[in-house]
């Protein structure tokens, strides 16, 4: 029960395929649940009437704040249970998919984590989004020369660190 | 924005051969899977879709009306606030109307006064009066059935002797005496007579 103003299923599930995986390692540079982000992400385009006039532009926006708000909010957190227990260690839960899920991701954010912030932003969002570099400019809220002159000096810090990985 | 940018094409910054072939390297690099369970999204994207369509169907409801029965409360409420404005201002324009024929200065009213007893201490103040120059809670009142139009309003001879039953007590005829007095007299016929007809007659 979809209106003609509202966004249809089948381009909601193209987009979600198209780049949920994306969203996901783009929101992971904040926050620790980026799969949280991203869902609430998708499920407010689907509520949204009209939808955007560009869907995966206004994803990429709505995930990134979305994240911000999460690792301020986890962060608060952290700070809140550290100051009542601070000796307490945190738990995580340890199956074979999220080992194999966290040495994929590992291996990614090796090379993404030597970057600047604001570099990675840019490369991440440049490399698999699939956005312009004017789309990229106002998501990072900086000039569309300056998002290019970031990107070109952090794919060159990546070459240099791959070559001397290898 | 400019949509007909392309997203992998290179910006006005190139990039050198290395830096090309890192990007390519990248480009290359599987993404890590989604973890974000499919089904459930589309089933809470489904049902949030379905909610906001049901809000937004409301409040256009609420913004527009809906047809016969919206329309017609407004206008019920409207002819009944129309007919309430009329019947009052109908009520405030007759109770401030002036009866214009009894208060014609040409004439005067004068009444028998039937009353027995002494004349003299009777007519000792009488004189004759300006119906005009009565206050306005002497003059007859027309009742609210009346003003309504709920009953024939009375005749216009009805009205007359109704204003001259009320001033019997203050209207008589009047003469004067040798000391050029003015003496009140009670008179033994008519009811409501040109005051100057009936003191030739009389005297």
């Amino acid at each position: 029960m979809t209106s003609p103003k509202q966004i249809p299923p089948t381009r909601l599930a193209r987009l979600l395929d198209q780049h949920s995986r994306a969203l996901e390692l783009y929101a992971s540079q904040w926050c620790r649940s980026p799969e949280d982000c991203v869902q609430e992400a998708f499920v407010s385009l689907a509520a949204r009437v009209p939808p955007p006039e560009n869907e995966a532009a206004w994803l990429y926006r709505v995930v990134r704040n979305l994240a911000i708000n999460a690792s301020r909010s986890a962060a608060r957190r952290d700070t809140r249970e550290r100051a009542v227990s601070p000796e307490s260690e945190t738990k995580f839960p340890d199956p074979a998919e999220a080992a194999a899920h966290a040495e994929q991701v590992q291996k990614l954010s090796d090379h993404l984590d030597s970057l600047a912030p604001e570099s990675r932003e840019v490369v991440v969002l440049r490399i698999w989004s699939g956005l312009t570099w004017d789309q990229i400019a106002e998501l990072t809220a900086m000039s569309s020369s300056n998002a290019q002159r970031k990107y070109v000096k952090a794919i060159e810090q990546l070459g240099s660190l791959m070559r001397n990985n290898v | 924005m400019s949509d007909s940018e392309k997203p992998n094409e290179p910006g006005p910054i190139e990039l050198q051969s290395t830096g090309k072939a890192t990007e390519a390297l990248l480009r290359a690099m599987a993404l890590p899977d989604s973890r974000v369970d499919r089904d459930v999204l589309m089933y809470q994207a489904g049902f949030e879709a379905a909610t906001a369509l049901h809000d937004h169907a409301s409040e256009s409801v609420v913004r527009h009306g809906s047809g016969k029965t919206n329309r017609f409360w407004p206008a019920l409420t409207a002819v009944c606030a129309t007919t309430a404005a009329a019947c009052l201002t109908m009520l405030y324009l007759d109770a401030n109307q002036v009866q214009q024929p009894i208060e014609s200065s040409s004439a005067m009213a004068v009444v028998e006064v039937i009353e027995d007893g002494n004349p003299e201490e009777e007519t000792s103040d009488w004189s004759p009066v300006e119906l005009a120059s009565l206050p306005k809670s002497s003059r007859s009142r027309r009742p609210l059935e009346t003003l309504l139009g709920l009953t024939q309003d009375r005749s216009h001879r009805q009205r007359i002797s109704n204003v001259a039953r009320d001033l019997r007590a203050r209207v008589s005829p009047v003469s004067w005496n040798s000391d050029r007095e003015a003496v009140g007299k009670p008179l033994t016929s008519g009811s409501v007579l040109n005051a100057e007809k009936l003191i030739k007659d009389w005297m």
